[in-house]
């Protein structure tokens, strides 16, 4: 899930740097008025693994690659802001360490992966909060799902989006039908790496009561 | 994404004839770029979108069977062809055409050192462990 450059169209990744741009914003002075100084090395440590989990791609059947992204891990400890942050900083670095996702994909990839993951994995683990342990499970699922999911639709929005005169997309050409499937089906298998990565880390990293 | 494409180029001899039922006429310089996904499979299917040295759209199309592409570059330059793979992966790679349109041989887009990225994930995964070593003392 690392969208390389001349993939989206303006129309696209135009409105997507003004939300996010909005959103690091806010999220920055959240981050200043909440962050607890002692949370900062686990912080770093959850967002350099998550940073060094993407690097790492696994080849599928059908010549495709995955990877455990490390979202609802993130989500689960440290909660929608401080994720979305960090996730947008493991993005950025990317894509100007390795070419790793585009930079005008950038926002793209923090509103649904930063934000869209976090959210979802957020939410999932409320929701079932009375049993800690799978709550945690599903949210590292959601985590990745979630984001795939949008992906896949912001792809498949690019014919509609973008075409010339004559209807032919000048970006990614295939549409919801393609990508749908494609993108999000792979990921319902990551899902559950990264269920088990955000236990793991959950049991080891998250302070007071709730951690085993 | 790494352009995977470990693109096979091959330039068609200059001068080498294509005949069809009205009349001759002359493929000179064609380009053919090979793509491939992460198995080593052909990329057949993928998307491409051809840009010339300006950046301008030259051609677009679907890859073969074989996973290849072809154009026939009309000027000298940095031809760049976009592969769009349908799971969102892909790349970009840039063919250099000179004088006699001539191509050489492609070069994926820079930034993409497999040891360096190799090292960072090391060094990473090193600095996780130590700290995990710290938090149990």
């Amino acid at each position: 899930m690392h969208i390389p450059d001349g993939f989206l169209g303006p129309q696209t990744y135009g409105p997507a740097y003004g939300v996010a741009g909005v959103l690091w914003a806010v999220g920055l002075r959240r981050l200043r008025r909440t962050l607890d100084p002692a949370a900062v090395p686990r912080l770093a440590v959850a967002t350099a693994a998550s940073f060094a989990l993407m690097l790492v791609t696994v080849p599928l059947p059908g010549g495709t690659t995955v990877h455990v992204t490390g979202i609802g891990m993130i989500a689960v400890l440290f909660g929608v802001w401080h994720g979305f942050l960090a996730l947008s900083l493991v993005y950025l670095l990317q894509a100007l360490m390795f070419g790793d996702g585009g930079v005008t994909a950038l926002p793209v990839m923090a509103l649904t992966a930063g934000l869209g993951g976090t959210a979802a994995a957020v939410a999932v683990h409320r929701a079932c909060g009375r049993w800690p342990r799978p709550a945690v499970f599903l949210a590292g699922w959601c985590g990745t799902v979630v984001p795939a999911v949008l992906v896949a639709f912001v792809l498949g929005a690019q014919p509609l989006l973008a075409h010339d005169a004559e209807g032919t997309p000048l970006f990614f050409p295939f549409g919801w039908a393609v990508t749908v499937p494609a993108v999000v089906l792979p990921h319902l298998l990551v899902g559950v790496a990264d269920g088990v990565l955000a236990v793991l880390a959950w049991r080891a990293l998250a302070p007071g009561e709730d951690a085993p | 994404m790494r352009p995977f494409l470990i693109c096979a180029l091959a330039l068609l001899a200059s001068g080498a004839a294509a005949h069809e039922s009205h009349g001759t006429f002359q493929m000179r310089g064609a380009v053919i770029v090979t793509f491939e996904d992460h198995d080593g499979g052909a990329a057949e299917g993928w998307a491409f979108t051809v840009l010339d040295p300006e950046g301008a759209t030259w051609s677009r199309g679907f890859c073969d069977a074989r996973g290849q592409t072809v154009f026939a570059p009309d000027r000298t330059g940095d031809w760049k062809v976009r592969v769009f793979a349908p799971d969102g992966h892909g790349g970009e790679v840039m063919v250099p055409v000179d004088e006699d349109l001539a191509a050489g041989p492609p070069a994926p887009a820079p930034g993409r050192s497999p040891w360096i990225r190799w090292i960072v994930i090391a060094a990473v995964v090193l600095a996780v462990i130590r700290f995990a070593g710290r938090m149990r003392r």
